[in-house]
């Protein structure tokens, strides 16, 4: 990978890892550092990146960072653990965006990751397995798991409504 | 024939069931029921049906059916992710079609897709492009002062060696024995002390020159009285004091002139062998004397390898790259040699 590469590297996916980090640990300041360390860990090894799998190489990068993150300041909720009866709809969402952004922050952390991995870049099992060290059957799962929740969240919400 | 026993009993089991016994072994297998009548029921557990095809009756059509009603959620998420093959999908699409409240449902799900928020941008994507590879260069260059550091250290090395190497090799006698002695002392603080310093310095007064002691023959050749044989025994003393560890490890013993060996050749400049010979004027009398092979030097060297060494670790360090430089002694040919390998650069240097 040359200096060009890395410039457009830049341009292409400097954007994109910030949403993915950004909606993870919704701390802006924390999303821009990640992202920077990101990028000075490919400038460091820049020789040794192959250009066409920057994306990934900057996805892992990040995530791994976002995790090691999360994981010192225990930030750590589980879905799982959270009744649905006991959502505060005193919030009055304007729009799905908002009830699909308040659901989000209820996933666990490797849900979220995998379902913006999927949604957000495109990402097939294998890479997202990949960038988050499971296996394609456990990203299969965490997938499957983060849709029933997103769903009878939304489905709570809206019959309510 | 067989004999049919409870350990064999199965085969003849499964035998008579397929008709393959003969007459005789039907009559033993019967007798031996007879007599184990527990295993009577086990031969009629062992009675399989035989299916004819007339017997099975497949409803093909509910077959054909796909479980969209007991698997929905799977269905819906499989749709989403796009997991389904071309014809499942008609079949769930037209699943869905027929059963509205299942419809709904499925509409959730399509809801759940995240869609990124495009006004979200890293605002500072200038700072992280760069203009040049300061990185490369430095790594290029990185290697050439790994290799320069290394030649000055081994330069600064020699000179060094070389200007100590002017002083003398020799170590005064006087300082080992004092230390022997010191050590002789706080082991055995009963045993009488002894004035060693006197017998090894030349200001000693009790050993005068003309008096010659030959250790090696364990007799004092001398003329004086008891007075003198006992100095013969504290010196023998010392030397027994003196372990001999000591003097093999860290010492080699060179006779000198006046030793009873003329042909030993010495390898030491007039000059420092008259400094000897008077510095150390009790072993001089003695027939003997010794040089360091550890002089003061080669501890020094030993500082002097461990920074460079440091400064080469932290050099590779940060150039990110495995350098070595590794002190080795070959006991083939007795030399010591300083080896230095990186990536594409490796010399040695041997050591005196």
């Amino acid at each position: 990978m040359n200096l060009d590469e890395y410039n457009i590297s830049v341009d292409q996916h400097a954007d994109g890892m910030f949403r993915f980090i950004l909606k993870n640990i919704r701390d802006e300041d924390k999303a821009r550092d990640i992202v920077q360390d990101s990028f000075e860990k490919l400038w460091r090894n820049v020789e040794n990146v192959n250009s066409l799998k920057v994306k990934s190489y900057l996805y892992t990068t990040a995530y791994h960072t976002m995790i090691d993150l999360i994981r010192r300041e225990k930030r750590k909720e589980d879905f799982e653990n959270v009744d649905v009866r006991d959502y505060s709809h005193s919030e009055h969402y304007s729009d799905l965006s908002e009830i699909l952004d308040d659901a989000l922050k209820r996933l666990s952390e490797v849900q979220r990751s995998v379902i913006l991995l999927r949604d957000y870049e495109g990402y097939s099992y294998t890479e997202i397995a990949k960038i988050t060290d499971l296996t394609e059957s456990q990203v299969k799962v965490y997938i499957y798991r983060a849709r029933m929740h997103l769903k009878n969240y939304i489905g709570s919400i809206e019959s309510i409504v | 024939m067989r004999e049919i026993t409870r350990y064999n009993y199965e085969e003849f089991f499964l035998d008579y069931l397929e008709g393959t016994l003969s007459s005789l072994q039907i009559v033993a297998l019967e007798d031996f029921l007879t007599k184990n009548p527990d295993l009577k029921l086990e031969l009629e557990e062992m009675e399989c049906p035989v299916f004819t095809k007339d017997c099975v009756k497949i409803d093909l059509k509910s077959l054909k059916e796909i479980p969209f009603r007991e698997s929905f959620d799977e269905f819906c998420i499989a749709r989403l992710e796009g997991d389904l093959s071309v014809e499942n999908e008609i079949a769930f699409d037209t699943f869905l079609e027929k059963n509205k409240s299942f419809h709904n449902e499925n509409q959730i799900y399509q809801k759940t897709i995240l869609h990124a928020d495009n006004s979200l941008v890293f605002t500072d994507k200038e700072k992280l492009k760069r203009s040049s590879r300061k990185v490369v260069y430095w790594r290029y260059s990185s290697r050439v002062g790994v290799a320069a550091s290394i030649v000055l250290l081994f330069s600064l090395w020699s000179i060094l060696y070389q200007f100590e190497g002017n002083q003398s090799n020799e170590e005064k006698i006087t300082a080992k024995v004092e230390t022997a002695i010191t050590e002789s002392k706080e082991t055995n603080k009963t045993e009488k002390a002894i004035d060693v310093e006197a017998i090894a310095t030349p200001k000693q007064e009790i050993v005068k020159p003309e008096k010659k002691y030959s250790v090696e023959k364990g007799q004092a050749q001398t003329t004086d009285s008891q007075e003198d044989e006992k100095q013969v025994e504290n010196i023998e003393k010392v030397f027994k004091r003196v372990e001999p560890v000591v003097l093999s490890a860290d010492a080699e013993l060179i006779a000198l002139a006046n030793s009873a060996d003329p042909k030993i050749e010495l390898d030491i400049p007039k000059e420092e062998n008259t400094e000897i010979s008077t510095q150390n004027n009790g072993l001089a009398q003695l027939g003997m004397s010794w040089k360091s092979s550890v002089p003061e030097k080669k501890a020094q060297n030993s500082v002097l390898y461990a920074i460079a060494k440091y400064g080469v670790d932290k050099l590779g360090e940060i150039a990110g790259k495995n350098v070595q430089l590794e002190k080795k002694y070959d006991s083939a040919t007795e030399k010591t040699r300083l080896d230095f390998n990186t990536a594409g650069i490796g010399f040695s240097k041997t050591i005196k």
